[in-house]
């Protein structure tokens, strides 16, 4: 959000105006168990297990962000809602808002209690303390709402009773082609479009103080790179011919159907995984997952996931779904997204001779060195860039190991397992010996 | 625009590493509060990044006294090779003794150097040199590839978004920053191990194969960044001819 610079009571009214244009929300409060007073452990692990870092950043004891950037930092977020919201917000966070990215986490009262503790308590005594508030006056109020219209904060903001202002900034179609006799220079600033662009993006109020553009935070080379943008939005350019534009994608509106698309939606699956061309880029692409994977290890993960690509920093949330709702999903995702590429189940682990898994055991430890970047045997292998294998038998299919083996990039778009033109008999042979790695992670005495 | 009226010479930015220039508005005049007896890195130094553009990290150095300790409110001045800048470039020191500033590269690949001065009691000048390496956009290209599949197991630090790998492995790869072992070794070697891995080189299977993932274009990229980044620098043989 830019800054707008405004004073004291400015920022007051404004804050007078959007609470008391603010509607109460029906929703009744959800069940929470008010946690042990020394639970601040529980709470923080229940934010890790959870990982909500996946979306949210918090700033640790050396003062530095950990965390994505896909929601709002929560450092001080105690200081900045009301408890009895965050409960509300935590327990179903489409209640408030129905398109929010935030997953709805089947949290139950105890934790809950114990998630609010938490995040009440990342409060910063420094952040308030110069904020004292009388109650709003109606004049205030007023003032308040003139300068939301003012400002056009409906422009970027859903705001009750303001209407999303028409023409409010200059049209920047053509902004490469203004000719120099309809800038208003002010001193300092060399004659050109450059010069102009740029001062205006780096401080814009330069120009006149009734002027309405907010002071953004932007590096030079943001600037510079924003005012090269702006000069190829030229009348030239809008007249290329066709066969010289490049056409970007157009946007998929992709759903998926039945109870499992009531789940993916109300999960925000797609916040974070794409499908079939929707979705973030945060997570892998599912729309093949169901050729690649066994029902009884995605109906665990999806319950209990654990990490899978060291190489990866966000994880897969838990998001305490029923086994009911965990087997909706894995039979939908094993149905619906296979590959037509090759048939999953045309390779059951019983073909493989011994012969092919010693075979494939001496390719991966010499041929290839498999264990550079993996973990089979966790007494003597320690290679942590690609996933721990130790029980590639029970999470994969053979014959996705063999198809991936070949061309890795074909089935996990942007992998950064190095395609190694693996022949098809070594492929076969590598699967083999993967496919008996079916030992319980307390078997390895993990 | 303003970079081009800052330079009124163009030459400067042929001098990179030689010539010292400072840039951005006068400083006002600062009073140092203390004085130390010497000048040291924090960090910052030997940052790679694309030419024209921030380095990641700031450049962080220290004033010490003569026992090693940190020095509050002592002046540092930085200037900055060719049209790299560091700002600010003029200030007093924190109290753990250290001065934070931000650099940007020049709009040349090559290396810039920072020299960083402050003055003991007797007003001697104590300056320290650190070199920053901008990167053209083939060298960049490598790095970008570099980050991705590579410096998981070449380099041995390990960052928040990236954890090493380089303790797991059983031969130990060469950092890329490493001149003494790659000033040796020359490009079609580099570009051929990359390509078809160690296995086919009689060197360790650890290094796998890339020539199946990458282009040629994207060897070629990668080997220019080892040469852009390497320590001591690179230095092309050029064109040998043969002795009359
Ligand atoms: C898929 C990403 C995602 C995940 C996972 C996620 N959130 Fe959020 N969260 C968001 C977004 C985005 C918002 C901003 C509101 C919106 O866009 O609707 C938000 C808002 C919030 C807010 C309100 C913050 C504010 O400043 O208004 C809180 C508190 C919060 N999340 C807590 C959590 C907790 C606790 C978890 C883990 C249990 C979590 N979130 C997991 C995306 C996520
Ligand atoms: C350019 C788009 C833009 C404009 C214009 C804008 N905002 Fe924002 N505003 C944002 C964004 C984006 C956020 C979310 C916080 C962030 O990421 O910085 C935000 C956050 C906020 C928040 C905090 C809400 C929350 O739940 O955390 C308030 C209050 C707010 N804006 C009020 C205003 C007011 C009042 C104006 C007009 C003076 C305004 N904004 C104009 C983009 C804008
Ligand atoms: C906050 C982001 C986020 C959300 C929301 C999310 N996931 Fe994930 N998911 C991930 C990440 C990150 C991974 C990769 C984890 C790893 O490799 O360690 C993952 C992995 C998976 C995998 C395993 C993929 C494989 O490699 O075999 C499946 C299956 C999966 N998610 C399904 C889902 C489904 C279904 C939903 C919705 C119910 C969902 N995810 C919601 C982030 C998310
Ligand atoms: C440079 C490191 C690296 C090397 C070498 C490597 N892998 Fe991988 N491997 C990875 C990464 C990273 C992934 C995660 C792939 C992704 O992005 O989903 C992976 C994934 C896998 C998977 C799981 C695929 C899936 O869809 O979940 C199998 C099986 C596998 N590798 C086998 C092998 C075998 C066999 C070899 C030796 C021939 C090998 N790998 C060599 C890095 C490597
Ligand atoms: C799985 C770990 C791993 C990955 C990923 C990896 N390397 Fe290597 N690399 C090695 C090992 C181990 C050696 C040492 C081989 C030997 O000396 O026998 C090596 C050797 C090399 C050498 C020969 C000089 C030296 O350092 O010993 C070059 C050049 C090289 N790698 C480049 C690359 C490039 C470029 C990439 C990314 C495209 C890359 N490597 C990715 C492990 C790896």
């Amino acid at each position: 959000m830019p800054n707008f610079g405004f004073s004291d009571d400015e920022a007051r009214d404004i804050s007078a105006f959007l609470i008391a244009q603010s509607t109460k929300l029906n929703v009744p409060p959800p069940a929470v168990t008010q946690p042990a007073a020394d639970s601040s452990g529980e709470g923080s692990s229940l934010y890790g297990e959870s990982f909500c870092a996946s979306c949210h950043a918090m700033q640790n004891a050396a003062g530095m962000l950990v965390g994505g950037n896909v929601g709002p930092e929560l450092t001080r977020v105690g200081s900045k809602v009301k408890p009895e919201w965050l409960v509300s917000w935590l327990s179903n966070p489409g209640n408030w808002s129905p398109n929010t990215v935030m997953p709805h986490y089947r949290f139950d009262a105890k934790q809950l209690g114990l998630l609010a503790r938490y995040l009440g308590s990342q409060t910063d005594s420094g952040f308030l303390a110069h904020v004292s508030l009388s109650p709003a006056t109606q004049e205030q109020i007023d003032h308040g709402r003139r300068l939301v219209n003012e400002r056009g904060c409906a422009s970027c903001h859903v705001i009750n009773g303001i209407k999303k202002p028409d023409n409010f900034a200059p049209d920047l179609t053509d902004v490469g082609s203004r000719s120099l006799a309809k800038i208003v220079f002010v001193p300092g600033v060399e004659h050109d479009l450059p010069s102009y662009l740029a001062a205006k993006i780096r401080i814009p109020h330069q120009f006149g103080s009734a002027m309405k553009m907010p002071q953004f935070t932007l590096t030079t080379t943001q600037i510079d790179a924003l005012v090269n943008a702006l000069l190829a939005q030229t009348e030239r350019a809008e007249g290329l011919p066709a066969n010289l534009r490049v056409p970007g994608t157009a946007p998929s509106d992709y759903e998926p159907a039945g109870p499992a698309g009531q789940l993916i939606a109300d999960l925000r699956c797609f916040s974070c995984h794409s499908i079939n061309g929707r979705g973030g880029d945060m997570a892998p692409d599912l729309s093949i997952e169901g050729s690649a994977v066994q029902r009884p290890w995605l109906v665990s993960f999806l319950k209990a996931p654990n990490t899978l690509r060291p190489a990866l920093i966000r994880r897969m949330p838990r998001f305490n779904l029923s086994d009911k709702d965990a087997q909706t999903l894995a039979d939908y995702i094993l149905t619906v997204y296979q590959t037509p590429a090759f048939d999953a189940a045309s390779l059951p682990a019983s073909s493989f001779t011994q012969a092919q898994r010693d075979h494939g055991k001496q390719l991966f430890y010499s041929k290839y060195a498999c264990q550079s970047c993996h973990i089979v045997d966790p007494n003597t292998d320690k290679g942590y860039i690609g996933p721990t294998l130790t029980k590639a038998g029970l999470r994969l299919n053979a014959a996705w190991i063999v198809n991936y083996l070949k061309d890795p990039e074909k089935l996990r778009p942007g992998t950064i397992e190095p395609n190694q033109h693996i022949p098809d008999e070594d492929a076969r042979d590598l699967a083999a010996f993967l496919m008996a790695q079916t030992k319980t992670p307390k078997e390895n005495g993990k | 625009m303003k970079r081009a009226v800052e330079i009124g010479l163009p030459v400067l930015g042929m001098l990179l590493g030689l010539a010292g220039c400072q840039k951005g508005p006068v400083a006002p005049v600062l009073h140092p509060k203390a004085n130390g007896a010497a000048l040291v890195e924090s960090s910052g130094g030997r940052q790679a990044g694309f030419v024209g553009s921030p380095l990641d990290q700031p450049v962080v150095v220290q004033v010490n006294d003569a026992q090693g300790n940190g020095v509050a409110g002592a002046l540092v001045s930085l200037t900055a090779a060719g049209d790299a800048t560091v700002t600010p470039a003029t200030g007093l020191t924190a109290d753990d003794g250290t001065f934070t500033v931000n650099c940007q590269l020049g709009g040349v690949s090559g290396r810039y150097r920072i020299v960083a001065t402050t003055w003991d009691k007797q007003g001697k000048a104590i300056t320290l040199n650190l070199d920053e390496i901008a990167l053209g956009y083939q060298q960049n290209l490598g790095r970008q590839l570099n980050e991705k599949y590579c410096s998981r197991c070449h380099n041995q630090e390990s960052t928040v978004e990236r954890v090493s790998n380089y303790d797991n492995l059983a031969t130990k790869p060469h950092s890329f920053n490493d001149g003494n072992f790659y000033n040796t070794v020359n490009d079609a070697d580099i570009a051929a191990i990359i390509t078809y891995g160690g296995a086919a080189r009689h060197q360790s299977a650890e290094m796998p194969s890339y020539g199946g993932t990458l282009s040629k274009s994207d060897v070629d990229a990668l080997v220019s960044y080892v040469r852009a980044v390497s320590d001591p620098p690179y230095h092309e043989k050029g064109m040998t001819y043969a002795r009359q």
